[in-house]
């Protein structure tokens, strides 16, 4: 007899905050971090007799979402009403879509280890956030924060096509990227920006049906969602082989005992009395409209790809990099753009060069992010053409690059001639530097007469170092070469 | 008492100060009100501090408005910022509207001074201002009747002489009705032409905000200023609207539809009686009006049932906001579920809670397709039968209650005979239709004897103007209504 084995069967409910500027019903800024209770009105806070009025920008970017992943736009907008009671749910019900999703039947590609897996996104939907309730520790209160309340969110639900932790993980990463890379959402996991439902099934190998659904409900980090499916996964597959059978029930998982907790069980699950939204009447969305989107949509991540590597032949390595982050790919497009302007001769692996090891470093030494340095991509390409021209030497370059970092103001080519990095290829010069060296370093000149011709790159060094980094080291290598062989030549 | 335009034109000539005449209101509040309880609060400090604004402006040569010193009273379900604002309910006790409505911004701006907060069956639900938490309005024609309702404060102090004009909502009668009841005229707008943003929520797809006047051209004067497309209300329409107050008035040419479905046996004969004579008062001068065989509008004996479940589903969501957490009083017990109950369950009345309970069932799981839907299939085959009649006729003429205005206390313990008192005027908001109700003489026999009749006139959706127009041109022909004591002939000085 072989022991029977339980493939899990998985959907995933994505909420997505939309990158807008103000809430989805009223002109309340939608931010993260603000003090309690500052960035709400009367309409966000529930007051009686105020009504919800759309925000245009949240709808533009739920249908640009919804078309990023090959859905297909309803021909109207229908709201619903979702009533429950929670203190954080400040008018008793949230204005969500229910019957009538903003857009269906989409589709994500994954590109697996054992080849492309396609999981289709049966809906999204747009709907507004809660509050927060907050309990302060060691106090018998509870505080209401509702900064979040009317939040816009988009809400993706896929079907349930995935069976491995694994794969749903992958799964959230690619939506991450795009959504991200058509601005529909930052995607912040640590401000709320994406947050997790996740619905479980065993299904034994010798039976196709599908067992009783789990939900696992707000996970907000996909460690959190993969380890979350392998604990229900194993609670699951034990309690069968136990004899047991599993109920239905909505689950939280606590990451500090890896392990699920049920919240509610399925006689005591919400009746959310859904019944369309009075106040928002229907809303037709003009297919011309959608078609300018769909036609205005942003470079899939994919399409980048294969552009950078195709087009442009940058190495694979830095063209995942410069992929994985959008914010670095755009950096790197414009330092391209200006650089093109200005008609110089560097190459995209070049500017590709500076990107990933100049700007990306600087980033992350400055724990920031790409979009908040000081330093424009116009002004990296101002220094790239001085590095091009021979003006300063690479090295010098990356020290320009910090200095324009800190500077924020002044060009690069300003930079250079206040901290002296002009590049030394004046003959005289460069004469005197080699000389000096040499005349310093009378054992390694011994030693490269003997023969050690390796010993000329230590020599090299010390002329950098002595120069400052400003010496042209193309011309500092042929200068000693010339100069050794010179001095050598009459001993054989 | 002067009429709104009346006050107006006289301020802005300069021949009236908008002080004394809101001084002249307030007294015949504080005279009249004990008598019938219309207001809640005459909020006198803040009236006088407004007329003296009015004066000043005035003064200053800027146009003071269309409704230039104007007292307006406002039902207390209209949100005025800083102002006490309860829904004539326990559970807003306290509470003060951070913001205005946009029919009060409107008002302001033509120079309106804003009088008092009259009462209200609580959260506009009830047809006799019985319901209210905090007091029962009467009928300023006998003390022992009611006003009708749920707009009964905002009848009661219009028909006592105290306002020319005073803001009610009306969700599936409560202004019409008790406009009828109080010998007033009330006008329902079209849905969606008057802003909603500052009135407190019953039945959001249903209600309006419309004025009760003594005398017709001043409800025009005032739809005039209320009505409008609001960015803040999303169900307000742009549509064109010409203006009531300027439309001719004149039913010259009219085709009035009699229905027989609004003139069953369920009304009172000493009514229809009324309602007949003022029909033929209209044919008389040159409507052309016919009675439309019962079959036309079938459906609206099932007006009372569809608008019960539609508004009380919507009020059952509308009201899920009080629950003690962000405003109102709050009776905490030992968890949040003691909390919720114990707050809704001993600040909210008994009306509200069988209703609140009765839209909770009919959209709950199993329910939602036998109730819910079913009263939408209803609401849509009454406003398509309206419309297919509005093709053939401009106007709909009949009753606007079955009733005259009973006595207190008659209609309390019996719910579905209070809910048929909506039996006439509940179609025109289920098919959002603009609807006036028009006093048209006292009933001569029968248990109403002596009290006003209403007559309703409905039109088609955005023809506002031509239904106040009609009701301005009957106004001329009826002359004067008759006036309960209380109303006295005293003018302003």
């Amino acid at each position: 007899m072989t022991a029977t084995t339980y493939r899990p069967t998985i959907g995933l409910e994505v909420h997505v905050q939309l990158a807008t500027r103000t809430k989805l019903f009223c002109r309340c800024e939608a931010r993260f971090g603000a003090p309690p209770n500052t960035l709400v009105c009367p309409v966000c806070t529930g007051q009686p007799g105020t009504l919800p009025m759309l925000n245009a920008e949240a709808l533009r970017l739920g249908v640009i979402g919804a078309l990023v992943l090959g859905c297909r736009v309803d021909e109207q907008l229908h709201f619903d009403r979702k009533n429950y009671f929670y203190p954080d749910l400040p008018k008793g019900y949230q204005i969500t879509q229910w019957e009538r999703p903003l857009a269906q039947d989409g589709q994500i590609v994954l590109d697996r280890p054992e080849g492309e897996l396609r999981v289709t996104i049966a809906r999204a939907h747009l709907e507004e956030d809660a509050g927060k309730v907050i309990h302060p520790e060691g106090m018998d209160v509870s505080l209401l924060d509702l900064n979040r309340a009317g939040t816009p969110l988009l809400e993706i639900v896929t079907a349930p096509e995935l069976h491995s932790a694994d794969e749903a993980h992958d799964l959230l990463v690619e939506l991450r990227r795009m959504l991200r890379y058509a601005g529909v959402s930052d995607c912040d996991m640590e401000k709320g920006g994406l947050r997790c439902d996740v619905n479980v099934s065993l299904s034994a190998s010798d039976d196709e049906a599908l067992g009783t659904r789990t939900e696992i409900k707000n996970l907000n980090s996909f460690r959190f969602v993969a380890a979350a499916i392998a604990a229900e996964t194993a609670r699951q597959r034990e309690l069968i082989e136990a004899g047991g059978r599993v109920v239905q029930a909505t689950l939280a998982y606590d990451p500090d005992t890896d392990s699920v907790r049920a919240l509610r069980l399925k006689q005591d699950a919400h009746d959310y009395r859904y019944f369309p939204e009075p106040d928002l009447p229907p809303f037709p969305l003009a297919a011309e409209w959608v078609l300018e989107l769909r036609e205005g949509l942003p470079e899939s991540p994919t399409a980048r790809s294969a552009r950078y590597g195709e087009q442009l032949k940058l190495p694979p390595a830095e063209v995942e990099t410069l992929v994985a982050d959008k914010a670095l790919g755009d950096y790197f497009e414009a330092t391209l753009a200006a650089v093109e302007q200005r008609e110089l001769a560097v190459s995209a692996h070049g500017v590709a060069a500076w990107v990933v090891n100049g700007v990306r470093h600087l980033a992350n030494e400055r724990k920031t992010r790409v979009t908040e340095l000081a330093v424009s991509p116009t002004r990296l390409a101002e220094l790239l053409a001085l590095v091009h021209t021979g003006s300063v030497s690479s090295q010098a370059g990356k020290r320009i690059l910090d200095a324009l970092e800190q500077d924020g103001e002044r060009t690069a080519e300003e930079l250079v001639a206040e901290l002296g990095l002009q590049q030394m290829s004046d003959p005289e010069d460069l004469a005197q530097l080699v000389s000096d060296v040499l005349q310093r370093e009378p054992e390694l000149v011994a030693r490269y007469c003997e023969g050690k011709s390796g010993v000329l790159n230590a020599l090299l060094g010390r002329a950098m170092e002595a120069s400052g980094g400003r010496a042209n080291p193309n011309r500092v290598r042929s200068l000693l070469e010339h100069t050794l062989d010179a001095t050598s030549a009459p001993q054989d | 008492m002067m009429s709104a335009a009346t006050i107006a034109g006289r301020v802005r000539a300069g021949e009236l100060d908008p002080v004394s005449v809101t001084r002249g209101a307030l007294k015949r509040l504080e005279e009249r009100d004990p008598n019938i309880h219309a207001y809640l609060d005459a909020d006198a400090d803040a009236a006088l501090e407004r007329a003296e604004q009015v004066a000043e402006d005035a003064a200053r040569g800027d146009d003071p408005g269309r409704l230039a010193g104007v007292p307006i009273s406002l039902k207390d379900n209209i949100a005025v910022k800083g102002r006490a604002l309860t829904a004539g309910s326990r559970i807003l006790q306290d509470y003060h509207a951070p913001y205005h409505s946009t029919v009060v911004r409107r008002l302001l701006a033509e120079g309106a001074v804003l009088l008092g907060r009259t009462n209200l069956d609580e959260f506009a639900m009830g047809s006799s201002t019985e319901n209210s938490a905090y007091a029962a309005t009467t009928n300023p024609w006998d003390e022992r009747r009611v006003p009708g309702g749920s707009s009964g404060g905002s009848a009661a102090a219009v028909a006592a002489g105290i306002v020319p004009v005073a803001l009610g909502s009306d969700t599936g009668g409560s202004i019409r009705q008790p406009a009828a009841l109080c010998g007033v005229t009330g006008f329902k707008p079209t849905y969606g032409s008057v802003s909603r943003h500052g009135l407190v929520a019953f039945g959001s797809s249903l209600e309006q905000i419309g004025p009760l006047a003594a005398h017709a051209e001043d409800a025009a004067l005032v739809y005039d200023v209320i009505a409008g497309h609001d960015p803040l209300d999303p169900t307000t329409t742009p549509a064109e609207r010409p203006s009531a107050y300027k439309t001719s008035a004149s039913v010259e040419g009219l085709r009035v539809a009699v229905p027989e479905e609004l003139l069953d046996e369920t009304v009172e004969p000493r009514v229809l009686e009324r309602v007949a004579a003022a029909i033929d008062l209209l044919g008389d001068a040159g409507a052309i009006t016919k009675v439309v065989p019962k079959g036309r509008l079938a459906h609206v004996r099932l007006a009372v049932p569809a608008y019960y479940l539609i508004s009380a589903c919507e009020a059952s969501s509308n009201l899920a906001r009080y629950d003690g957490m962000r405003f109102g009083p709050r009776l905490e017990q030992d968890d949040l579920l003691g909390t919720y109950q114990r707050t809704r369950g001993s600040l909210f009345g008994t009306e509200v809670k069988r209703r609140i309970l009765l839209g909770t069932f009919a959209l709950s799981a199993g329910h939602h397709d036998a109730w819910y839907r079913k009263a939408l299939e209803v609401r849509r085959l009454i406003a398509d039968e309206f419309r297919a009649l509005l093709q053939e006729f401009d106007l709909i003429a009949g009753p606007t209650s079955p009733s005259g205005a009973f006595p207190l206390g008659e209609k309390e313990d019996e719910p579905w005979a209070m809910y048929q008192c909506d039996a006439l005027t509940a179609p025109a908001c289920l098919a959002g239709l603009p609807s006036i109700s028009l006093p048209c003489g006292l009933a001569k026999k029968g248990p109403y004897k002596g009290f006003p009749v209403g007559l309703q006139l409905m039109g088609r959706a955005h023809e506002d103007h031509r239904v106040l127009a009609a009701a301005r041109a009957f106004e001329a022909l009826r002359g004067e209504p008759e006036r309960c004591a209380l109303y006295g002939n005293e003018v302003a000085s």
